[in-house]
Formats: C-alpha cells, structure tokens, sequence
C-alpha cells in the first residue's frame, strides 16, 4: 500500500478508486442507515432522538472509512458494507413496523 | 498487521490530505478571519467608528426602535431590532417589505447611533465580516448547496486526515518538543507535527463541529425517519420561533407594545436582549418575537418569548429551558462559531486557527519538497507535482494578499459607485487571480520570497491607508481607548513583519544553497490576519 514500493499499474489504481469509493459511498449509506435505526432506539422524544443521532453520525461515518482503509480485502470490505446496510435497513423497517 | 495498519494510514493521511488541501486552507483561512466577524465589519464601515458606548437601557433603545420603524415604515411586514453589543456599538433597525406575488421580501436595512438615536451618516455599502463568513461555508462565484457539499466533503477529508495522522504519529511528545529548522523537509515535518499536536483538540473540535453545523444537510435520515414530513416537521419541532405568522385582513393602529414589554420585564428582569421583531405591524395578527442574548453561555440558538401585539399576552416561548440534546447539538455549534467568546479567548481561537492553517500549508509544501528532492537536478519534474506546486504558492500566498486587496478596496473605492459592495469582493478575487497566475509562470524559492515581501510591503501600508482614508489612525485609537480598531493596526502591522522575516529568510537560503539543490521554501507557516 505504499507509495514506495507501489507500481503504478492500472490494478492498484483501480483497487485505490475501489477503496475510495466504498469509503465515501459505502460509509455514507451505512452512516445514513445506521442514525436512522439509532433515531428509532432512543427513548427520547422526537427532536431530541434526530439531534442525539445526527450529533454521532460523523463519528460513525469516519470509523467506516478509517476501517475500510485498514482492512485486508476488498471483497471482505464490499461484502461487509452491503450486506450491513441491507441489514439496517430492514431492522429499521422492521422497527418502524412496516414489516 | 499492525505494520500494516500504520502503512495504510500513512498512506491515506497523505493522498487524503494532499487531495483537498487547497480548498481546507482557504476553509480554514477564511474561517480563523470570521472569529473577527463583527470586528471586520466595524472596520469596514469608518462612520460607525466614532460611536460611543451606549448609554441608554436596552428598553430605552427598544422603544426608540420601534419608534423609529413606525415613522420609517408603517407598511412594512417585518421590523427588526438589533440592540448594541460590545462588539457592534450601532443600533441596527430593518425592515421587510412585500414585493407582490412571486417575488422575495426586500430588506431594507438602516442603523441609528445609539446615544443620539439618530440615522448614522455616511455609511458605505459593504459586506464586511460577512465576506469571510459566507466564503468560509459557501464559497463564493458558485451553487451554494454545491458549495456546502463540497466544504462537508473537504471537512471530512480534514477529518480522517487528522485521525490518520494521530495513528502515524507514534511518538507525539518527542516530536512535540523537537524543531529542527536547518534541515531541509525535516523542518517541514517538524512545523507540521507542531502546528497539528499543539493544537489538536482545537482541529479536532472545530473540524467536528463545522460538520455538524451542515449535519441535516448532510444526514436527513434520522429526521426522514421519525417525521412524515421529514425535515420540514422536524423544523417545525425544533425551531418553533421560525413558524410563519400569516397576516390579517384586519388593521391594527395601536400595538399593547407597552403591556407585552411591561410583562416580559416583570418576569425576566435581568434578561438581556438580544433582537426583537415584530411580525405585520400594522394588522391584527401583530406578534412581537424577543430574542435574549445568550452572552457566554455555551448554546446557540437564543431563548425566545413571543407575544401578541393585539392583546400583549405572551404567546409561546422556546429554549428557556433546553433539553439535554438540545444543549449537545447548539454546544457543538457555539464552540464552532464562537460567538460566546470574550474577546481573549477569541484570541486564543485565531491564533489556533492560524495553526490549522499552518498544519495545511507545511503539509503541502512538504509533499511537494519530498517529491522534489527525489528528482535529479536535471529533471523538471511531472505535470502532478508543477499543479502541486502552483496551488501552493497560489493559495498560501495568494490568500492573505487577496484579503489585504479586499481591506485596500474597502477604504480606497469611493462610496457613491453602484454595487459598492461587489466589487471589494471582486478586489479580493482579482487580488488572487493575479496571483495565482504569476505562481504559473514563477514557483521557485525566488517567487515565494518576492510574495512574501509584497504580501510585507502591502500589510504595512494598510495602517497608513487606513490613517490617511479615515479620521482615526493608530495614535487615536490608542489615546481614545478604542482597541477593536487599534488591534486591526497592530494585526496589520504583525502579519507585515511576519511576512518580511519570511522574505529575509528565503533570501538567505536562496544564496546559501548551492543551485542544484533547489531548495524550497520555509515560506507561509506563520501569517496572515
């Protein structure tokens, strides 16, 4: 990974882009999906469970990205991010009893 | 896998840095300038400089106010009072007027002198402070939402730079205390890791915070969430004071101004007042919305009472008593904007933001010094690190001489010309073009030392532009005790003598090193107003 004994082949820089992608995308919807559930836990009223979530979600969002830049593989990042937020997704659903 | 980590993190703190540093340094740049906010407005405007304190009671000032607004604008929709502060001595007075189906409200804004409550003469139409402020958030020139996406994303970016860069940092307290000026990248490395650690909470905080000042922007999902009008009823929650009051057929001459002020006073005797604004003055739906002033507490939005001007009974108040969310989300936006700030821990968040941007610019500079010294003396080097190197000399010299353009352009314009305004703007952005196409063309250690000894040259005669254009210099604020505008001189004339040991300091170095070397800069760590 770094920029010293890094060839500049088309393959690490595809697997860069990759990295990068699932960082900010990846970690957006996960960071979306995951302080909408939060906003649906917290036992508070309204205004309150929105400013407590939103409060956390940067924090999230750069965990995400920080891990997917440390993690091994790339199919291990892409699986993990996917599946996870299909996963949020329904439990929020499920929550919000729409299920 | 610890190596590993330490390897992945050292490469993304670079790339992530490198990417966006240009535009967090003019983020940060602009940002640190609009501590002073208000101050660059006072400057900005020389016939508010002769104010005196004033001496009246905020009801007093109220009163005349309102007063004032029902001679100068009995049809307006909207009336609006700004009392004085320390830090803006006039007594602001606005007011709103329909323009017809289909078009926005005009604002019409007029400022009186507090202890004679009169109109103030000679004003000049300017942006001041609010220059910096709306550039530091929404850039300028461009799509203001594109704009904020593009700040959240670059603040992000900061962000994971600023945690990479603790990783990589294994040994944060020896670095702390070691500077080695002669040596080259080393030096560079050592005024980065200074900057950054000395001030790390500060970055930290205020990197953290700016993003939740954009947070609904950025994540509407919890309010899309619980609200079946997502944002919108989530606002309606939250901000009960801003509630659209409709108006009504009915007309209204007397307002039970008196009685509503009359109760408010009896219940919250030692409230200070921040604005107040009273809602269709001249019908039956008059409310009248006061505003406290939350002076140093740590919070953002201001305790509000409302009232109706028909009856004078109080109708709804908001944040007098905020909930424990409430305190985390407006605390994390009042430590960002620091307007609880006294003036020395105003201070104490410039000279932090200074470091911030000290920390971007020697990261850059670094990046392409590195990518310089591998290179043989012979090679001109790739397009990617020419780009590099231009940006930085663009943005890290350009910026403090586009801002001294903007102060020039604000004293030296004449008041009468149309859009007054625009074009000290349009000075500041010229001021910049100009550099940055100069950097194109020159961006070895002589051009950085020739910027820096114009951006001295240019500073230091800013204190005598500002004796010789206005009634007041140096000496007079000094002896008059108005330290706001003196401190303005003293900045001017600190970020000068910066600017020129910078210039010395490269002269030396661009003698002293053999040619071949092409030694660098030790340009633009420690400036700028």
């Amino acid at each position: 990974m770094s920029r010293a004994d890094n060839a500049l082949t088309l393959r690490y820089r595809l697997s860069v882009l990759s990295r990068f992608c699932a960082a900010i995308f990846g970690g957006y919807f996960f960071t979306a999906h995951c302080v909408a559930l939060l906003s649906l836990l917290i036992p508070t009223s309204k205004v309150d469970a929105v400013l407590y979530s939103v409060c956390v979600s940067i924090l999230i969002y750069c965990c995400v990205f920080i891990a997917v830049f440390a993690a091994r593989s790339q199919k291990w990042i892409w699986s993990v991010l996917i599946i996870s937020i299909l996963g949020l997704d329904l439990l929020t659903r499920y929550v919000q009893g729409g299920i | 896998m610890k190596e590993s980590f330490f390897r992945s993190m050292t490469w993304l703190h670079t790339w992530v840095g490198l990417l966006l540093c240009w535009l967090l340094f003019l983020i940060f740049f602009a940002g640190t300038i609009s501590f002073f906010r208000h101050e660059i407005s006072l400057w900005n405007q020389p016939a508010v400089h002769s104010i005196e304190n004033n001496k009246y009671q905020q009801q007093t000032l109220i009163e005349s106010g309102l007063g004032y607004l029902r001679e100068a604008a009995p049809d307006a929709n909207r009336w609006w009072i700004g009392l004085p502060s320390d830090r803006q001595p006039e007594l602001q007075v606005s007011h709103r007027h329909s323009q017809g189906e289909g078009k926005r409200d005009k604002w019409i804004d007029e400022r009186l002198d507090p202890n004679t409550l009169t109109q103030i003469d000679g004003l000049i139409d300017t942006k001041g402070g609010n220059f910096f402020y709306r550039l530091h958030f929404d850039l300028h020139y461009m799509d203001r939402k594109l704009a904020r996406w593009l700040v959240c994303f670059a603040s992000l970016f900061m962000l994971i730079a600023l945690i990479s860069g603790i990783v990589i940092h294994k040994r944060i307290f020896k670095d702390l205390f070691q500077f080695r000026p002669q040596k080259g990248v080393r030096a560079w490395l050592d005024a980065h890791n200074l900057s950054s650690v000395l001030a790390l909470p500060f970055h930290l905080m205020i990197t953290y915070t700016g993003l939740v000042t954009l947070i609904f922007m950025l994540f509407p999902n919890p309010a899309e969430t619980l609200y079946d009008e997502g944002l919108k009823g989530f606002r309606a929650d939250f901000y009960p004071e801003r509630q659209r009051i409709e108006a009504s057929p009915d007309r209204l001459s007397e307002p039970a101004f008196d009685k509503a002020f009359a109760h408010f006073n009896q219940n919250w005797p030692e409230q200070k007042i921040k604005r107040v604004i009273v809602d269709h003055p001249d019908n039956a739906a008059v409310s009248i919305k006061i505003y406290g002033d939350n002076g140093t507490l740590i919070r953002d939005e201001y305790p509000f009472w409302q009232y109706s001007g028909a009856t004078g009974d109080l109708v709804k108040t908001a944040r007098i008593d905020p909930s424990n969310a409430e305190m985390l989300y407006g605390g994390m936006i009042a430590v960002h904007s620091g307007r609880l700030a006294h003036s020395g821990l105003r201070w104490l968040y410039f000279i932090c933001g200074i470091a911030g941007c000290i920390m971007i610019a020697s990261g850059c500079i670094m990046w392409a010094k590195r990518i310089r010294e591998r290179l043989k003396p012979t090679q001109s080097g790739s397009i990617g690190l020419k780009l590099v190197e231009t940006l930085n000399i663009a943005t890290i010299m350009g910026l403090p001489l586009a801002t001294a353009g903007f102060f020039y352009a604000n004293r030296l314009l004449p008041p009468e010309i149309t859009a007054r305004a625009d074009k000290e703007v349009l000075a500041f952005f010229v001021t910049w073009l100009i550099t940055a196409l100069a950097s194109i063309a020159f961006r070895n250690t002589r051009a950085w030392q020739i910027f820096a000894y114009t951006n001295a040259l240019v500073w230091i005669l800013l204190p005598v532009c500002n004796a010789l254009t206005t009634s007041g210099n140096l000496v007079t604020y000094i002896q008059e005790g108005k330290w706001i505008l003196a401190s303005f001189d003293f900045a001017f004339l600190a970020t000068a003598l910066v600017f020129y040991f910078q210039g010395n300091k490269l002269a030396s170095k661009a003698t002293h090193q053999a040619p071949t070397k092409r030694p660098r800069t030790r340009a633009a760590t420690e400036q700028e107003a």
